[in-house]
């Protein structure tokens, strides 16, 4: 035991370990060099094009919100990146008229792929109640139920799935994954296609009579409601993952597991 | 010297712990984002304007200019000291009547911002014609009209289609005619 204690101790092993260590660690790193044989041709071009990812929001058959390269005429990518944050519901309510509860507007919601590569795709929805104060914040109302907005989901039944993991589905979020594999340049069916808020926001009332002193043959009555003046807000993130590697690229980028069978996609346990 | 073969014992260790640390991996992802918001206007404001010409009161109810729909109804009960009759267009149609026998008068069609039951609709004068009392009747004998007004917000259902007035929710404002005689 004490020769052992001494063969440790000694310079030498230290050394010796050292050795071994950078061994590893360039043998990790450095893949083996290989000798081709050489042969000379005539010079030739090629085009080389990176494989790039992009997504758009797009609301009723309108492209409002996107993330991705922009590209040249003949398809390829000009180097630059476009961006665009979507401004929803801006046409929801016809001009001329005032946005009235119970009444369900049309709100057709999609996806499309602006990349040049085939991606899964995944919506997060959320939905709330706010007022903007003096300063121009947005104060978010929490004693409002969500549930009062009402967005019709479609296509629930057939190519978009809700994830009902109590981690994904709240009052406040819904989570919908695409069950296909979205080739380049292809749209989604749509997951929303109404948006309502529901007509039980106008039995909240505060009453008031007021009389008007001036002039005797004329009173004035006024109904003042609690939540007059408040907004609903919807807000959407489209996020798009590689369809190589899927299972592995969705639990590491969205932290979600799921099966991939080909181009198919559901959800695990 | 012994400190010198510690610190290259420690680096080893590490440099063999470093090389067996599994790559790290990216993946091709991306992300688009939109947010959108309606304001919710609720409310309404109305202006009541009386008219009271040889013992009859004429009725005009106004909606203010940023008033939500809303539907009106009207209802008159008065003491048997004198007899009220009402006069009523045909936008007016008689409604529920209380425990008392009085009717309520429910304007047909919903009054929308800016509207006026006179102005802006045919057929909608609402009058109240206080019979005038015998001449008889002592000086100093009090008498009372009483008129009710009564409102509540058009409400719709989900194919854009008006609800029945739902009276259950409406706001109520009453007003006394009263004098002494």
């Amino acid at each position: 035991m004490a020769k052992l204690k001494k063969i440790l101790r000694s310079p030498i092993t230290t050394i010796a370990m050292f050795a071994v260590a950078i061994g590893l660690l360039l043998t990790g790193t450095i893949g083996g060099a290989r000798a081709l044989q050489r042969v000379e041709t005539q010079v030739y071009q090629s085009r080389v094009q990176t494989q790039d990812i992009g997504i758009t929001i797009v609301e009723n058959k309108e492209e409002v919100g996107w993330r991705k390269y922009v590209r040249k005429e003949d398809g390829t990518a000009d180097g630059s990146w476009s961006e665009q944050k979507a401004e929803l519901l801006q046409n929801m309510v016809p001009e001329g008229e005032v946005f009235t509860l119970g009444v369900r507007y049309p709100e057709v919601v999609s996806v499309k792929n602006s990349g040049n590569i085939d991606s899964f795709v995944r919506v997060t929805i959320y939905k709330y109640f706010a007022v903007i104060d003096e300063k121009g914040n947005e104060v978010k109302l929490t004693e409002l139920d969500p549930s009062l907005i009402h967005l019709n989901l479609v296509n629930t039944d057939s190519t978009w799935i809700i994830d009902e993991d109590k981690y994904s589905e709240t009052e406040e979020r819904i989570v919908l994954y695409y069950s296909k594999a979205l080739e380049v340049e292809e749209e989604t069916d749509p997951f929303i296609d109404q948006v309502w808020v529901d007509n039980s926001l106008a039995t909240m009332v505060t009453k008031e009579y007021d009389k008007v002193e001036d002039g005797v043959n004329y009173h004035v009555f006024e109904a003042v409601y609690d939540y007059d003046g408040i907004r609903f807000y919807v807000e959407i993130q489209v996020d798009a993952v590689q369809t190589h590697n899927a299972e592995a690229a969705i639990l590491s980028s969205w932290g979600r597991a799921v099966k991939i069978d080909g181009n198919t996609l559901s959800l695990a346990d | 010297m012994k400190n010198k073969w510690k610190l290259l014992a420690i680096l080893s260790v590490a440099m063999i712990l470093i090389a067996s640390v599994a790559p790290a991996k990216a993946y091709f992802t991306t992300y688009a984002t939109g947010k959108g918001s309606v304001e919710i206007h609720l409310g309404y404001r109305d202006k009541i304007t009386e008219t009271m010409k040889q013992w009859t009161k004429s009725i005009d109810i106004k909606a203010d200019d940023d008033a939500v729909p809303q539907y009106i109804r009207v209802k008159v009960f008065y003491d048997d000291v004198y007899t009220c009759t009402i006069e009523a267009g045909s936008n007016w149609e008689e409604g529920e009547t209380d425990d008392f026998g009085f009717t309520y008068y429910n304007f047909i069609p919903p009054v929308y911002a800016g509207q006026s039951t006179l102005n802006d609709f045919e057929n909608a004068e609402f009058l109240v014609k206080i019979k005038e009392p015998e001449k008889d009747v002592e000086v100093g004998t009090e008498f009372n009209v009483i008129v009710v007004y009564e409102c509540t917000q058009v409400l719709y259902n989900a194919d854009g289609t008006r609800q029945d007035p739902d009276w259950s929710r409406s706001l109520t404002v009453t007003e006394t005619l009263g004098g002494e005689e």
